[in-house]
């Protein structure tokens, strides 16, 4: 770890199995309050079940869950919430038949949040011209963006984003890499799992390998991307440009 | 997200109800009366269903419980009918209260099959009880001076209960609408369509749907309190599990996704039920060939014939701006 600031989160030994099938083995991992992880892994390596480790949908086999220096490892996802934990799903999933002010007004949970900063959040993701218009009517790429207005809105602490660049055109893609840049590095602490190795190099601090449910290595993008270890594991995949 | 349309729509198949029966004879009066009861089963089973995410086969048991409130609490009570609905209430609702809690513990085997068990068992425990519940053959509503806030009210298939049933029916269909445009109502919706999504927002989607499944009893005690109240007498098999199979049937045709739906649903079943009578004993047979025709050309119910509607003026309006 580098950095003298303490960790905003943190995976300590985490171990999840199914069964006998064991998803995870001693997973440890920790995001200091600036930083930005990725957690990228071939198919299979754990990822989501990480994901829903963190965010309360599974409770660990064994390991703990830090928040702030809180041990979270038995809340369940709404308490995770209220205290500062927020995260996006991979599959968007917003809500039929709300517009995107009606999503936003849920995402802040009745708190009065500065109005003026919530449309200022809503126009700098280019959302506000659609304010009272029906999700199920946006494109894509705007649904994931709102997503990510969602997950801000309230100023977490920190933030799990699940492949946030899934299914995007390169454009939107472009788009999410900038508003991730703008809005969340250095600001705070976040998570990303990602599968597009250029959205990991042009976001990340640091990098998580996951292969076959443990930690491979770890480092800094330019490093762990140049590994030949990872390489392999992407064997000529999507590591490879 | 206020539904004013159907609002509008119940609340004057609810007036034509009354006029109608204020025109016939006594004998379809008292249909009416104790339709109008079953409205308020018919309405909790889509509330469980649509809102609470818990497709209820136990809603005539939930509905048993406010019956029976009303028998053993007409004596104590000297025909108080606002005390005696208010017990009704409150039993519907804490029985949905352990129901929920247990169906929602249940998470294996589903929140149907949970209720199902649910209802068997009661039934079970309420003919095995026969000291409580009369069995099969009932126990009969001591007869009080009944009033309601000092004004005398006879019990029985009437016209004064079927005006009592439907002012609270319109009183509960208006407080939906008002509730269903306030931002709580949002957080049910969002509750219903996607628990996790809601849960990782921060919402406890559990105390959600539990809270709903609650509110849902209390209509369903408060139908059976009037139930009770319109005939004089209350017996097992008005509780049982086939009771709350016509209560889907009622929902599924009024439309299983509005509340505004049941009356509709209960009317025509009800009513078709009663007139085929008189031609044949086959109505089992033919109301249940009306419900697969249902399932089959209106899965919406009667209320899915305006969003169908609507569609298509909508569709025509955004075709005509751009
Ligand atoms: N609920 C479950 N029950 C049993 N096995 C599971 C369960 N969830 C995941 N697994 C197994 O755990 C392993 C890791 O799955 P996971 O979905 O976390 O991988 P992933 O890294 O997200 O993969 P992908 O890149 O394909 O999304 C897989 O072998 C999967 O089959
Ligand atoms: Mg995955």
């Amino acid at each position: 770890m580098s950095g003298t600031s303490h960790p905003v989160f943190s995976v300590e030994g985490v171990s999840k199995s199914f069964g006998v099938f064991n998803a995870l083995t001693d997973v440890s991992l920790s995001v200091r309050h600036d930083e930005i992880r990725a957690i990228i892994g071939p198919n299979g390596a754990g990822k989501t079940t990480f994901v829903n480790i963190v965010s309360g949908v599974y409770r660990p086999s064994k390991g703990r869950v830090i928040l702030d220096g809180a041990d979270i490892t038995g809340l369940p996802p709404q308490k995770r919430a209220r205290l500062g934990l927020a995260r996006t799903f991979q599959i968007a999933s917003l809500f039929r038949g709300m517009t995107i002010a009606e999503h936003m007004e849920l995402a802040v949970r009745g708190r009065d949040t500065d109005r003026h900063e919530r449309t200022e959040l809503l126009d700098r993701m280019g959302l506000s011209a659609f304010a009272d218009r029906d999700v199920q009517t946006l494109s894509h790429g705007d649904q994931r963006i709102l997503e990510m207005a969602m997950a801000m809105v309230l100023k977490p602490k920190f933030l799990l984003l699940d492949e946030p660049t899934a299914g995007m055109s390169v454009a939107e893609t472009d788009r999410m890499i900038r508003l991730i840049g703008d809005r969340l590095r250095g600001k705070v602490g976040v998570i990303i799992v990602e599968h597009d190795m250029s959205v990991v190099t042009q976001t990340s601090d640091q990098v998580t390998v996951l292969a076959a449910g443990a930690v491979a290595t770890s480092g800094t993008p330019d490093i762990v991307l140049r590994d030949p270890l990872v390489k392999e594991l992407y064997l000529g995949s999507a590591a490879g440009h | 997200m206020r539904d004013t349309v159907g609002l509008i729509v119940s609340l004057s198949i609810l007036l034509a109800t009354c006029l109608l029966a204020t025109l016939i004879g006594e004998f379809w009066t008292g249909v009416l009366a104790r339709c109008v009861t079953w409205m308020f089963l018919a309405i909790s089973f889509t509330l469980a269903y649509s809102y609470a995410n818990i497709p209820s086969v136990a809603q005539a048991t939930v509905f048993g419980a406010g019956a029976y409130a009303v028998i053993w609490a007409a004596p104590a009570i000297a025909g108080n009918i606002a005390l005696m609905l208010l017990a009704s209430m409150i039993a519907g609702g804490a029985v949905a209260l352990v129901f929920g809690l247990l169906v929602l513990r249940m998470s294996h085997s589903g929140a149907a099959i949970g209720t199902i068990i649910l209802a068997v068992a009661f039934s079970m425990l309420g003919n095995a009880a026969i000291g409580l519940t009369g069995g099969t053959d009932g126990l009969p509503l001591a007869s009080e001076a009944f009033h309601l806030f000092g004004i005398p009210i006879t019990a029985g298939p009437n016209i004064g209960m079927l005006l009592l049933g439907a002012v609270l029916l319109a009183i509960l269909l208006a407080g939906f609408w008002y509730i269903s445009g306030r931002r709580i109502w949002r957080i049910v919706r969002a509750v219903q369509q996607n628990a996790l999504r809601a849960q990782v927002l921060g919402y406890n989607a559990v105390a959600y749907r539990i809270a709903i499944y609650v509110i849902s009893g209390c209509i369903a005690g408060l139908g059976g309190g009037l139930y009770a109240l319109v005939s004089r007498h209350v017996a097992i098999e008005t509780i049982g599990l086939s009771m709350s199979l016509k209560s889907i049937l009622w929902a599924a045709v009024g439309g299983i996704s509005s509340i505004y739906g049941g009356p509709i649903g209960v009317l025509a079943i009800q009513l078709a039920s009663e007139v085929l009578l008189r031609w044949t004993v086959r109505v089992d047979l033919i109301i249940g060939l009306m419900l697969v025709a249902v399932a089959l050309w209106l899965p919406q119910g009667v209320m899915g014939l305006r969003t169908r509607n609507a569609n298509w003026i909508s569709t025509i309006k955004q075709w005509r701006r751009t």
